[in-house]
């Protein structure tokens, strides 16, 4: 299960999101492949918009709802957190 | 009794005539209203930046609507009843949300609440009658969606009402839409309780896909009552679905008439 583990930065997204969102799961069990929306995390739009509060709180990044590559960056925290480890501006 | 009929007949013909002279006539005035403080806020909007133009925005366009809403009354077609509103101007800062049955909708919250936020269509903000008074007020233009979450949140830690139809349009044939999340989630950024108002009319008037220029059936009775109050959400989920489901018991048939 060894690609299954998240990385530092990827437990520290997990639980900036958990604790925002007030999810009710561990923040380690969060699988990094699986798609933040829908079947994965079964996250909808109101979500998302949240998840983009946190991010732009925590890691200086704007997540804009127009940007084309979105389903790109939400399609799992793992490419989430490329997205913002990349533009991350604190 | 025949010969009781013509008279009647005759006395609903003239109120029916002025029915439409009343409605068309008020039609006018509202429009000329929002132009004219539309063309005024223009300078203001230079002259007075910031916090102390929205307040003056705000403050006339509450003193507006309710002087508007004095002389419908005065005419005898229209019965408010919006006293419990009343209390609200006081309690800040509080998400008002509200039923959206009808455009009056915003009138009728607005008159009762002198630093209340709207959040506007672009479409309609861009518009000469609406745009001038809508930017001195301060108003949200709902446009992106983080951006707008932010400002409202910014305007409710400043104090100030905000108001919000859950629905995000109006309600189609007297059934609610499904809720959007907006609302919960700058009640949960702001840390501002929802305070629900249920809006109830008697007869479809200015209603979604209705013409404007269709006269509603009179007299109309706008009521507006205060429904329970929400603490701001920890999950926005099931938050949303509880208050889509309180308002659909509210407001479901039957529930109209209740005693006050």
């Amino acid at each position: 299960m060894e690609a299954k583990s998240l990385d530092d930065l990827e437990l520290a997204l997990a639980k900036a999101l958990v604790a925002g969102l007030n999810l009710d799961l561990a923040p380690e069990t969060i699988d990094p492949d699986a798609p933040l929306y829908g079947d994965g995390l079964g996250l909808d739009s109101i979500d998302m918009l949240e998840i983009s509060l946190v991010v732009a709180r925590d890691y200086g990044v704007q997540l804009r709802s127009d940007n084309p590559d979105n389903q790109q960056i939400f399609s799992s925290l793992r490419n989430l957190n490329q997205y913002i480890q990349s533009n991350r501006t604190r | 009794m025949t010969g009781e009929e013509r008279p009647a007949g005759l006395v609903s013909a003239l109120r029916r005539a002025y029915e439409y002279v009343v409605y068309y006539g008020f039609l006018l005035v509202f429009a000329l209203m929002c132009l004219g403080w539309s063309l005024l806020s223009l300078p203001l909007v230079l002259l007075l930046p910031g916090r102390m133009g929205r307040r003056v925005g705000r403050w006339v366009i509450s003193f507006g609507f309710r002087t508007y809403l004095n002389l419908l009354e005065w005419s005898g077609i229209v019965k408010c009843d919006l006293a419990e509103l009343d209390g609200l101007a006081e309690q800040g800062p509080l998400v008002i949300a509200a039923n959206h049955p009808s455009l009056i909708d915003v009138v009728l919250i607005v008159s009762r609440l002198p630093d209340a936020v709207c959040i506007i269509k672009a479409s309609l903000a861009d518009q000469f009658i609406f745009g001038g008074s809508a930017r001195l007020a301060g108003y949200i233009r709902n446009i992106s969606g983080s951006k707008l979450i932010l400002d409202a949140s910014r305007e409710l830690q400043a104090g100030s009402h905000l108001l919000v139809f859950p629905e995000g349009t109006r309600t189609v044939g007297g059934t609610l839409q499904p809720f959007k999340g907006g609302f919960a989630l700058i009640s949960k950024k702001a840390q501002a309780p929802v305070q629900t108002v249920l809006i109830e009319i008697n007869h479809p008037f200015l209603s979604k896909g209705r013409p404007l220029f269709d006269k509603p059936e009179f007299p109309l009775v706008l009521r507006a009552r205060l429904g329970e109050r929400f603490m701001p959400p920890a999950q926005l989920r099931p938050y949303i679905a509880k208050l889509e489901h309180y308002f659909r018991d509210e407001l479901a048939p039957g529930q109209m008439e209740r005693p006050s």
